[in-house]
């Protein structure tokens, strides 16, 4: 057998179940988007129509796209901001026991399921949860309803937080340390050398973090379910209860499109940027 | 100059500070919930009360098992992870191995082909598994479930596989073929034997991520066949208790074992990798 | 000069378990150009590392231009440094390279740029300063890195292995600018490097250091006419190395008897040691002997090696049946070939008795 047929004899088991479950699939769910939703019946209408995608344009649909763009933003800014300096510092210690330590725990943090690790939150944030304290601290009780954004925001930070370290541990890897000593030995005291060689040569790597951390916020489906107590809702979730509570086939389809659309555009933007800004001899 | 070097050593020092600050913030912003979880699933209390708890009993981790939904959630994840792992890591495994070898010029987009569901919000994946599975008769919910998970796992055990296949030079399945072995011998001696901590690496986080997956399954499953997270995000939406706090504290040392067992086979230094300038 | 531009006072350095710097000693004048030199793993870079503050000294004291350094962080220490893959910025020009020091000390603008001008112009890279270090060569690079360590006048400049990144016409070339710059600049240097050329080419004394020690000091020629030690007489140079028996019989002279039984006359300082061992550089080996060789060996010529300008002959001493390569000029030779028996013969002079370590 040569190589190119054993080639072939490899990749089709991959390529049919990509055709099969996943073109297939989505296929079947633009269509579906564009029928008509006939109340008490579950699909196999007949026509096309726009009215699911321009229905999502009203107000209190386009809240909930509104609110899973801004948390999710917000979210993925802060686990940037909070894994930019572990990550760094993961990178540059010399001493291995600190630099496993770092890695073993964000590596179990990422094994671990995270539907384990949202509950938690509830308990410790929540209000009967001995943090419930920070609500009141930046002025939005535990008690009241919007304090579920601020636990959505939370448990958001903690499914992406691990995540984007390693990221940036990559990119600071590849960035010689010779360059921040020469700084320093310029003159150059820790947070110049950072402002202007670290970061500036960390751009690329950040900006395609932020992107994938950005599409898997605005993706998630769990973290709002449990956490969002009802008030704070995804397009996911959305996307579900079209589903569940009324049946309506064609309207979570459109959502479906639009998140599609929302993800693979993003997934773009980071590639272009990453393209753009990274030599060509960086890239692997 | 000497004021401004004192206020340059302390703005330096100051800087230091901060950053160590938000480092052992960051950690503890981490660490602590799970902390918490793990104390409070030991709380006797037959009620959610403040922290902390003044008794302790093992009563949440035996009220998990005398739960008929979860023990049989628990089968099911099982079942259900076990048998996506193995079908998405011989699928995934499989692509690896022919995308790694080939200098091919389709290699790129075929790569990006295999990682694209990564990329697609998993509720969609589960929408519209349901519409696709209910299109071709497929009514039997472990059937569709296991046809969701692998769909979403098979980017992670192509991309383990690949990462496992970058230290193995092409020579060596060239040198079994120039001393007589057929390709697939070649393959079988010289390359497999050698992606094996990619391979499991992949397998792992396939079985871990099915495990753990919700947007999928909620599309997927029906009242007789429910997974694990299922179970317990529909039993806590009626009746709030520490059962979950036992099962995650359960869930977190699962993960710390797994994470001890990669670091002993592979070295966690290895599995992140170096970087380019390696010291 | 009153102080040192640079002493190290019994530096110490450990990782773990292993002592990376054991106990180093130096000093360099000030304005004066030395070469620490010694094979990979030896700890020079180690100890160029704590010169520059990016490593702890465990012991011992670093005094930079009369400071004491232990306190100071590095980028206080006002030390310049070229390091071996010349770290440029890569998002900013060579010009803006060769600035940033000096907009760390707060220069302005117009004394920046003059400053800037006649840095390119000292090693010469007019022209070239608003290229990014991508579209610079290598020897280019390295130039800039050289400006941008001196932009700030720094009172020491560490240089690490300056030019072994270049490929070999290239080093040559930049060897004798390198040393032109330097010496013109007068600022005190210390170069770090496995490679004896770049030390004999460039310092004005070389550091030998071996296992976390400085072994030997002094000009290049003193280190290669009298080593002290084996180290030192086989890193510099070659070495025919005999071990065996030392006598002194008082001045510098004595006898060696070698392992092999050969006997030789020497005359050489002697430093006290456990072990000696005897080191005789090839080319002073003569065929025929001279008038001042007083010690004689008896060989066969087993192979004659042509290099050009050179000849190479592979002789087996009769006694002992050691084979030796001896380098002889091709027209005093030619007459010579495999088979022939030769006398060889060696001044004591040039057999010189060093420790064994």
């Amino acid at each position: 057998m040569s190589m190119s047929v054993l080639r072939r004899v490899l990749l089709s088991p991959g390529l049919l179940i990509l055709a099969v479950l996943v073109v297939a699939p989505i296929t079947l769910m633009a269509l579906e988007s564009l029928r008509p939703f006939v109340g008490g019946r579950a699909g196999g209408t007949t026509g096309w129509t726009l009215r699911n995608y321009t229905e999502l344009t009203q107000p209190a649909y386009a809240y909930y796209f509104w609110d899973t763009f801004r948390i999710g933003f917000i979210a993925s800014a802060a686990a940037l901001l909070l894994a930019t300096p572990l990550a760094w510092q993961a990178a540059r210690t010399t001493q291995p026991a600190l630099r496993v330590l770092i890695f073993g725990l964000l590596i179990s943090l990422l094994f671990m399921s995270l539907i384990a690790k949202l509950y938690a939150i509830q308990m410790t944030f929540g209000p009967t949860g001995p943090f419930a304290a920070l609500g009141t601290l930046i002025g939005v009780p535990a008690r009241s309803p919007q304090y579920a954004q601020v636990q959505v925001f939370i448990g958001l930070l903690h499914f992406v937080l691990p995540l984007a370290t390693l990221m940036m541990i990559g990119t600071f890897q590849n960035i010689s340390p010779r360059l921040e000593e020469a700084a320093s030995s310029l003159g150059a005291p820790r947070w110049s050398v950072a402002l202007s060689v670290t970061l500036p040569l960390a751009v690329p790597g950040l900006l395609a973090a932020f992107m994938i951390v950005f599409a898997a916020c605005i993706s998630n489906f769990v973290v709002p379910l449990i956490l969002g107590r009802g008030v704070v809702l995804f397009a996911t979730n959305l996307m579900y209860t079209r589903f569940s509570d009324i049946a309506d086939y064609p309207s979570g389809a459109a959502i479906g499109v639009i998140m599609l659309v929302l993800a693979g555009t993003m997934v773009y933007a980071m590639t272009a940027i990453v393209r753009r800004l990274v030599p060509a001899d960086v890239q692997r | 100059m000497t004021s401004t070097a004192c206020a340059s050593v302390a703005g330096d020092r100051l800087a230091g500070f901060l950053v160590r600050f938000l480092l052992i913030a960051t950690v503890l912003f981490l660490v602590i919930p799970i902390a918490i979880s793990g104390i409070l699933s030991f709380d006797d209390r037959e009620f959610i009360g403040p922290f902390p708890p003044t008794a302790f009993s093992l009563r949440w981790y035996r009220s998990f098992f005398e739960n008929p939904s979860y023990i049989s959630g628990l089968f099911v994840s099982l079942r259900l992870a076990l048998l996506s792992a193995v079908i998405s890591t011989v699928v995934g495994a499989g692509a690896a191995f022919a995308l790694a070898e080939t200098r091919w010029r389709a290699r790129g987009l075929v790569e990006i082909l295999f990682l694209s569901p990564r990329f697609i919000p998993t509720v969609v994946i589960g929408f519209s598994m349901l519409g696709f599975a209910s299109a071709i008769h497929i009514f039997d919910a472990f059937t569709r479930l296991v046809m969701g998970h692998v769909v979403i796992t098979i980017p992670f055990t192509v991309r383990a596989t690949l990462a496992g296949l970058v230290g193995v030079r092409r020579g060596l399945s060239e040198a079994a073929i120039s001393l007589g072995a057929p390709p697939w011998r070649a393959f079988l001696d010289a390359t497999l034997p050698l992606a094996r901590t990619g391979i499991i690496a992949g397998a792992l986080m396939a079985f871990a991520l099915s495990f753990d997956e919700v947007a999928v399954s909620i599309f997927l499953t029906d009242a007789f066949t429910q997974t694990l997270p299922i179970a317990l995000v529909a039993e806590m939406r009626a009746n709030l208790n520490l059962t979950v706090a036992a099962v995650a504290t359960v869930f977190a040392i699962i993960a710390m074992l797994i994470v001890a067992v990669l670091d002993r086979v592979a070295g966690l230094d290895a599995i992140i990798g170096r970087g380019m300038y390696r010291e | 000069m009153s102080s040192p531009g640079l002493e190290l006072v019994n530096i110490v350095k450990h990782f773990g378990s292993h002592a990376a710097v054991d106990g180093a000693s130096l000093s360099v004048d000030s304005g004066e150009i030395v070469a620490l030199l010694g094979p990979s793993g030896c700890g020079k870079t180690t100890t160029l590392r704590l010169i520059a503050g990016f490593e702890r000294l465990d012991d011992g004291r670093i005094v930079v231009g009369g400071i004491d350094v232990a306190k100071v962080p590095p980028f206080r220490r006002h030390i310049g440094i070229v390091f071996q893959d010349y770290a440029l910025f890569p998002h900013m020009t060579a010009a803006q390279n060769i600035e940033y020091g000096m907009r760390q000390h707060g220069f302005g603008r117009p004394e920046r740029e003059e400053r800037r001008r006649d840095l390119l112009r000292l090693v010469r890279l007019d022209g070239l300063e608003h290229r990014s270090p991508a579209a610079l060569s290598g020897g280019q690079q390295q130039r800039v890195a050289l400006a941008r360590a001196l932009a700030i006048s720094p009172r020491l400049l560490l240089l690490d292995g300056p030019l072994s990144n270049l490929d070999a016409k290239l080093r040559e070339t930049l060897r004798g600018e390198l040393r032109d710059i330097l010496c013109s600049v007068g600022t005190t240097t210390l170069i770090v490097t496995h490679d004896q050329i770049e030390a004999i080419g460039i310092a004005h004394r070389i550091a030998l250091m071996n296992r976390g020690r400085i072994v030997q000091i002094g000009a290049p020629r003193e280190i290669y006419e009298a080593p002290t030690t084996r180290f030192a007489a086989q890193f510099v140079g070659q070495s025919l190395w005999f071990g065996g028996r030392f006598e002194h019989s008082g001045n510098d002279r004595g006898r060696f008897v070698s392992d092999e039984g050969l006997l030789f006359d020497t005359e050489s300082p002697v430093t006290s040691a456990s072990r000696y061992g005897l080191s005789i550089r090839p080319e002073h080996i003569h065929v025929p002997p001279r008038a001042a060789d007083a010690n004689r060996l008896a060989a066969v010529v087993e192979r004659v090696d042509f290099l050009g300008a050179e000849l190479i002959l592979r002789c087996r001493l009769d006694q002992g049946d050691r084979v030796i390569a001896i380098p002889v000029r091709a027209d005093e030779c030619i007459t010579i070939g495999a088979g022939d028996h030769v006398d060889l013969g060696v001044a004591p002079v040039h057999c010189r008795v060093v420790a064994d370590e």
